[in-house]
């Protein structure tokens, strides 16, 4: 029993070969899908609005190369280039009015490792949809006064298996984990939001922690997220009548601190780490009820565990179009 | 009757249904009702969460038109002619929309009358406002008992002991007579 497990274990480690490194992939998405604003990929702790009635969808884009081992760059043997490209879709809808919003939120990805030597490079693909997550935000303090608020909520997010992870490459072999769509496990993230805005600035933070299960004896490392917005309306300079065309700036800090995945039980020591993103972006609002977005996310700290290809800089784009 | 002046007379009637006939029923109410209904809003720092203020605003009956002042962080509802708004339901829609109202300012044209002994406003719609004692509520019993005036002043959810019907009293800032 036991060495049928170690040899089941041996075989499943060589399927992982190929994606030393590329762990985070399935740890990051989940993290993106959040942020129904107003800041871009902060959550905030409003549960009412365009947080509670609005569509929101955004294309994302990153690339994970550049091999680094023990916090150093070297040479990746393998020439590894990862390409994720995501259309996220995100439905609120205020349950009970500015106290309880539910949302689901739908990735659609399209994944690409190319790897090999000049002239000889292997590409594995995928596309389709994720895992679908279900989320909810409780508004539990607000004390408002002229021209400013101060806010709390909770949130918690089921992310359900919906999505495939048995696809095979053209070998017929399993795709390494980290390239499926889902992780075909059911995993649950609870965290807490605070908001704090005065006239034209806006100051959003919030922290949550993915609780990471187990499928086929595979699990994706529980994550921490840590989110802090810093906003401000360059225009108007005195909003005197709503609506009005409105802009808004940006800067946030996005930080995850990811544990060990973990392979029958045994930590697998190339994944978890911490990132950094500093992501600065602008939103532009044309009217009442529709909105245009996007952020650029600079990683400026990136201290993996093992050896794991760095992240490169994402784009994201989106709208929000306030439906009823 | 001249048959060939007879779509004449028809056009003229037209126009007297539905535009002049309005108008003078107004008249003959003298267009009594709630003008403007004005709450503060606190918390109105972020006009992109002002979608859903307006949103359920815009629900409460009898509202024709609704002006968000973010910078005086004010919502200022205008009524349809010749009816009131439920002020409770204005708070309501206010917190509903994720804000806490503050203070209500309601200009309104009623007939000044007394209701159980105390002195109120009757409202087109037969609703009654009653009017806090002192100030410019004496000074407008003195110079206006029974007749149409047009009001304004802050509206206060005090309700007298032993008054059904509204729940606000309006302290008086201004007024005129009207008739």
């Amino acid at each position: 029993m036991r060495r049928a497990r170690a040899v089941r274990f041996r075989r499943r480690r060589g399927r992982l070969t190929a994606c030393v490194g590329l762990a985070g992939l399935l740890a990051l998405w989940p993290n993106l899908a959040q942020g129904q604003g107003p800041p871009i990929n902060t959550e905030n702790a409003f549960v009412t609005g365009l947080n509670g009635a609005a569509f929101r969808t955004f294309f994302l884009a990153f690339d994970r190369r550049g091999l680094q081992a023990d916090g150093t760059n070297v040479t990746d043997p393998l020439r590894r280039d990862v390409r994720v490209r995501g259309q996220l879709f995100i439905l609120p809808y205020e349950l009970v009015s500015n106290r309880l919003v539910v949302m689901a939120v739908l990735p659609y990805l399209d994944k690409t490792l190319e790897m090999g030597p000049p002239g000889d490079r292997r590409r594995l693909s995928v596309n389709g949809f994720g895992d679908v997550a279900i989320a909810a935000k409780l508004g539990i303090f607000q004390r408002d006064r002229p021209d400013q608020t101060t806010r709390a909520a909770l949130f918690g997010r089921v992310k359900l298996p919906t999505g495939t992870d048995d696809t095979v490459g053209p070998d017929g072999q399993l795709l390494p984990k980290p390239l499926q769509l889902g992780t075909g496990s059911t995993d649950d993230s609870a965290g807490i939001i605070l908001t704090h805005s005065v006239g034209p600035v806006a100051l959003s933070g919030d922290v949550s922690y993915d609780f990471n299960t187990t499928s086929q004896d595979f699990a994706v490392g529980d994550v921490l997220h840590y989110d802090v917005a810093f906003g401000y309306r360059v225009l108007p300079r005195i909003y005197r009548t709503f609506p009005a065309k409105q802009i808004n700036l940006y800067v946030e800090a996005n930080g995850t601190w990811s544990r060990h995945d973990t392979l029958a039980s045994r930590p697998l020591a190339d994944s978890g780490g911490r990132l950094l993103l500093l992501s600065p972006g602008v939103q532009f609002i044309p009217g009442a009820g529709f909105l245009v977005e996007t952020t650029y996310q600079i990683p400026v700290w990136q201290e993996f565990n093992g050896a794991q290809l760095e992240f490169q800089p994402t784009l994201k784009v989106g709208i929000r179009w306030l439906l009823f | 009757m001249n048959v060939a002046k007879a779509p004449f007379a028809v056009v003229v009637t037209g126009v007297w249904l539905h535009l002049v006939a309005p108008w003078a029923a107004a008249q003959a109410g003298q267009g009594l009702g709630m003008l403007q209904v004005s709450v503060q809003v606190d918390g109105l720092s972020c006009p992109f969460c002002a979608y859903g203020l307006e949103k359920k605003l815009k629900k409460v009956e009898n509202v024709a038109n609704l002006e968000i002042r973010i910078s005086e962080g004010r919502a200022v509802i205008t009524p349809a002619a010749g009816t009131s708004v439920d002020l409770a339901e204005v708070e309501r829609a206010v917190r509903e929309g994720g804000f806490t109202p503050r203070a209500l300012t309601v200009t309104a044209r009623g007939r000044l009358t007394r209701l159980h002994g105390a002195p109120a406003l009757e409202l087109v719609d037969g609703s009654m406002l009653l009017l806090a004692e002192g100030g410019e509520t004496d000074a407008l019993l003195q110079s206006a008992q029974g007749s149409v005036v047009r009001v304004e002043g802050q509206a206060t959810r005090e309700q007298p002991k032993g008054h059904a019907g509204h729940p606000y009293t309006l302290t008086v800032r201004s007024f005129e007579t009207v008739s």
